[in-house]
């Protein structure tokens, strides 16, 4: 069974132009934009659940990630449900402790690049001609560089530890938020409220925060739930390659480096920990798709 | 003789809110040359009924196992997809209502006549490039040689729909479906395309069936008439007899809402009270119940069958020419 | 044709001059003495090997003479010495990205290749079990890091398949053939999140023009499925996932960097963790600079793509 705005859709599909063939009841397009979002509900649990094991890893861990016990490389048991590593430190405690790091990096750079992207977006939106295309132009150039390449030379020239890794990434994002802002900007600009606003004489300051501002967070929301996606993704990457948080610190993307060397031998060293990086992005993708499906009046 | 007959068609819609009965128990016919107005108002089903001539209704549509389109012996509601699509854009052409979308923007116009030309002709691509000129020249393009390279945005809306009319000729078709095909255009240039398909039909001696609300184009074009209301035919019959002779309160009304040649002052011009019915619930008896002013009892509780009526057929219990329980449910088969 | 070219290339100036000034400040970045970091705490800061590097830097000039110095020895070819091994960092540069260019685009035609049906796959069977699938598996595909499906990859074969050398040398001048085979796993690894960001895009693209009326007129004109679905919708659906091969292509590049160090491939990302393993930092530097004006240069490339794809651009230039 479909929906009838999928009829219409077939409808139009089939040369009906955008007029349906059959008036439809209102009701019924009321009800379905209340049905369950199944992507946001599940994207949310996800995000909500690992937010609160990385609070929570402290009081959840058996062990400490950085206790050397006597067994090293001991394959998931009842006393350590993902095994040990190389140094007999417990997986499941570092794969809880890395959650932190990574959730960390990820927030703190969408946030820092949330902020300033929009601060850049309004104004440039806002302000338009020489000062927009300046802005704009700046954009360009950063986001010219391929996003990991650039950090992994900033981060490498900085040093690697969590401020930097935020500030590196927070200034890569940054360039999606303002150019999301800055769209909505133009658009919202020309609306009544804000050219009524204008004529009152309203400052652009106060025009910008109380009347653009909230009518252009919906796009931003979006976004940030997809950067942080990206950010998990690349400090992931970073660590990876030895350039996230230092070790003894545990990272997601450092576990499974380290276990490339005994991976014939314990092959669930780096297993569990790709695996905690795919849920948890997973996690994100889906309420960035979620929110957009549920914004979209299209779908 | 006819060309093109229509027996008990019904197209549904599968929805998440129930059945949407669009095409409900429709019959029609279309004689060899002739032309067939199909008038109604949105939602009455009318391009639905079209798209199902030509079994274009794609999923959660689908037109109901009991239904007959019959053409050139075939039953087009029964034949494989693959026959049918050698019958599509050769002896059955369409053309739709936006000339801004319908033609592919990726495709120069050539090419696309071209493409309808040799999907049923083993022509090569010089040949069918020599009739896509010829065709342009035939709809009024001028000069053709040079347009036929053009894209659909070089194109004005009215050349668009030339262009439409052109490629739904190509292989010459026995009956020609144009669904509101002036709708979307500027009222000199609806008057234009209107007259060229006029004179089309008589040169190619052509059958036509034309989807529209306006009762002035029937007036002008057509030579008999089908009136659709709430997804079935309420009256048809031969135009003439139609617009001097309405048998059914619904034709009466839209006859009545619309300025017509010579009417007077005296009469003035009137709007139906009330809203089409829903194509999920229809009601139980005669769909125009709650907008007809002589509503009898009757009209309540059963549907009317189209019966023979003045010189064509209505649905109408109020013609006393059919009597109490005959063809029960007739029209509701 | 040659006009909007010129004119796009014109537009590039400007960017890939900020290109190469970011890329100059990354050596600027390093906190504290930048001498004493790239010499190594040993060195003293008068020793000859620090004033080595004051001088192959310029760091005795004002900034902006540091970095025209720089650039002209750019534009001339010379990216500068390395600082670890004195030789100039150009032709290292030039040696390792064939392997990196190769990695990029097979992976690239890999994305193409399963993206681009599963996306028309997924839109033609929209909201049934089909469609269910691929978005499910595109959606693992953007969210799974290249390097740990290279790690598992590798994993599962020496599990499953010892016979299967994951970590073959690759040498394309000297064995162009067994080069680019031993490449195929790595860029399969590599290409499956670029896949993922095709379907979605040819996906989201063909159901908008599934509901294009000009797809009922070529049904009308006779035409069957397939070659309305290719002919009429995949030509127009396309026009968009240009867009995203474009975006896709930056990303495998950068993806190439990680996933060269999972197999060991002697591509650009191995010289530049080498370099920065090695305080190597004008390596680092001209690598930077290198890759992203390659990415830009595809950039320009899809933009030209896309003006010969759709004919509308064509009349408003």
């Amino acid at each position: 069974m479909a929906d009838p705005s999928t009829v219409m859709e077939g409808l139009a599909t089939a040369g009906l132009g955008t007029e349906p063939a059959v008036p439809l009841p209102n009701t019924d397009a009321a009800r379905s934009r209340l049905r369950w979002n199944v992507p946001l509900v599940v994207g949310l649990a996800i995000v909500i659940l690992s937010t609160f094991l990385a609070f929570a890893a402290p009081w959840l861990s058996a062990h400490d990630p950085l206790e050397i016990a006597d067994a090293s490389l001991s394959a998931p048991s009842s006393l350590y449900l993902l095994g040990t590593d190389q140094l007999g430190r417990d997986v499941l405690a570092r794969i809880l402790y890395a959650t932190r790091t990574s959730l960390s990096v990820a927030c703190l750079s969408a946030a820092l690049a949330f902020v300033s992207g929009t601060l850049i977006g309004l104004v440039a939106g806002y302000a338009s001609g020489l000062v927009d295309a300046f802005m704009m132009r700046l954009l360009d150039i950063l986001q010219a560089f391929p996003a990991l390449l650039l950090a992994i030379a900033l981060v490498a020239a900085l040093g690697p530890n969590l401020p930097n890794l935020v500030l590196t990434m927070g200034v890569l994002f940054t360039p999606r938020f303002a150019r999301v802002a800055r769209a909505s900007t133009l658009s919202v600009r020309e609306r009544d409220y804000v050219v009524a606003a204008i004529g009152l004489g309203v400052s652009p300051i106060r025009i910008m925060f109380r009347h653009v501002l909230p009518n252009i967070a919906a796009p931003l929301i979006i976004e940030a739930s997809l950067t942080a996606t990206l950010a998990i993704l690349t400090e992931a990457s970073l660590s990876f390659l030895g350039l996230g948080v230092q070790p003894p610190e545990p990272t997601w993307g450092g576990m499974i480096a380290q276990s490339t060397a005994v991976m014939s031998i314990a092959p669930w060293l780096a297993i569990s920990p790709g695996l905690a990086v795919v849920f948890v992005v997973v996690g994100f993708n889906l309420v960035g798709d979620g929110l957009r499906d549920a914004m979209d009046p299209r779908s | 003789m006819s060309l093109l007959r229509v027996e008990n068609l019904r197209t549904y819609f599968d929805t998440r809110a129930g059945v949407m009965k669009a095409v409900d128990g429709v019959d029609l016919e279309v004689r060899e040359g002739r032309t067939l107005g199909i008038v109604g108002e949105s939602g009455s089903g009318k391009s639905v009924t079209a798209l199902s001539i030509m079994r274009l209704i794609e999923k959660p549509g689908r037109i109901l196992p009991d239904s007959h389109i019959f053409f050139e012996g075939n039953d087009l509601a029964a034949i494989p997809e693959r026959e049918l699509e050698s019958l599509r854009g050769n002896r059955i052409s369409m053309v739709f209502q936006e000339p801004m979308t319908s033609l592919n923007p990726v495709y120069t116009v050539g090419d696309q006549i071209i493409e309808a030309i040799r999907l049923h002709r083993r022509v090569s691509v010089q040949q069918a490039r020599d009739r896509a000129v010829e065709l342009l020249r035939l709809v009024g393009i001028p000069s053709p040689e040079r347009r036929v390279d053009a894209f659909p945005h070089q194109m004005s809306g009215g050349m668009r729909q030339r262009v439409m009319i052109a490629m739904a000729l190509a292989c010459e078709p026995k009956l020609l479906i144009a669904d509101e095909p002036t709708t979307a255009l500027d009222v000199t240039i609806q008057a234009q395309i209107l007259e060229l398909l006029r004179q089309l039909r008589d040169e190619l001696s052509m059958a036509v069936v034309l989807i529209t609300h306006d009762l002035g184009v029937v007036a002008e074009m057509c030579d008999d008439v089908a009136v659709m209301y709430a997804g079935q035919v309420v009256e048809r019959g031969p135009v003439e007899s139609i617009f001097s002779d309405p048998q059914h309160p619904y034709t009466e009304a839209l006859l009545r809402s619309i300025p017509l040649l010579g009417m007077t002052k005296a009469e003035p011009l009137t709007v139906i009270p009330g809203m089409v019915p829903s194509a999920l619930h229809w009601p139980t008896g005669c769909r125009f119940v709650a907008r007809c002013k002589n509503a009898l009892d009757r009209c309540h509780r059963e549907p009317p069958p189209l019966a023979r009526s003045g010189s064509g057929y209505a649905a109408c219990w109020l013609r006393e020419s059919i009597p109490e329980g005959s063809q029960h449910g007739a029209a509701h088969r | 044709m040659l006009q909007y070219a010129a004119r796009r290339i014109a537009l590039l100036i400007p960017v890939l001059i900020g290109v190469s000034m970011v890329s100059f400040t990354i050596i600027h970045l390093i906190p504290g003495d930048i001498v004493a970091v790239l010499a190594g705490p040993m060195v003293a800061s008068d020793s000859e090997i620090a004033q080595n590097i004051r001088q192959s830097l310029h760091l005795d000039q004002p900034l902006p003479v540091q970095y025209g110095l720089w650039l002209m020895g750019v534009l001339h070819g010379d990216f500068g010495n390395s600082l670890t091994m004195g030789l100039p960092v150009g032709p290292q540069i030039a040696q390792h990205l064939p392997v990196t260019l190769a990695l990029t685009f097979m992976s690239l035609t890999f994305a193409v290749a399963i993206g681009l049906p599963s996306g028309v796959i997924a839109a033609t069977t929209s909201g049934r079990w089909p469609d269910t699938v691929i978005r499910l598996f595109a959606l693992l595909g953007l969210s799974t890091p290249a390097f740990f499906l290279g790690v598992a990859a590798v994993l599962l074969l020496s599990l499953y398949l010892p016979s299967f050398k994951t970590h073959a040398t690759v040498e394309l001048h000297a064995d162009l053939f067994g080069g680019l085979k031993a490449l195929l796993l790595p860029a399969f690894v590599l290409s499956l999140a670029a896949a993922a960001t095709v379907t979605r895009y040819t996906r989201a693209s063909m159901l908008e023009v599934l509901r294009e009326p000009y797809m009922a007129t070529a049904r009308a004109k006779g035409a069957g499925r397939v070659r309305v679905l290719v002919r009429h919708g995949l030509r127009n659906a396309l026009l968009p996932v240009v867009t995203a091969v474009g975006v896709t292509a930056a990303q495998l590049i950068a993806g190439a960097v990680v996933v060269e160090q999972v197999f060991g491939l002697p591509g650009v990302g191995q010289l530049m963790l080498n370099a920065i393993y090695h305080r190597d930092y004008t390596q680092v530097q001209a690598t930077v600079l290198v890759v992203t004006t390659l990415v830009v240069l595809i950039n320009i490339a899809v933009d030209l793509s896309y003006y010969l794809l759709d004919p509308r651009i064509q009349r408003h230039g």
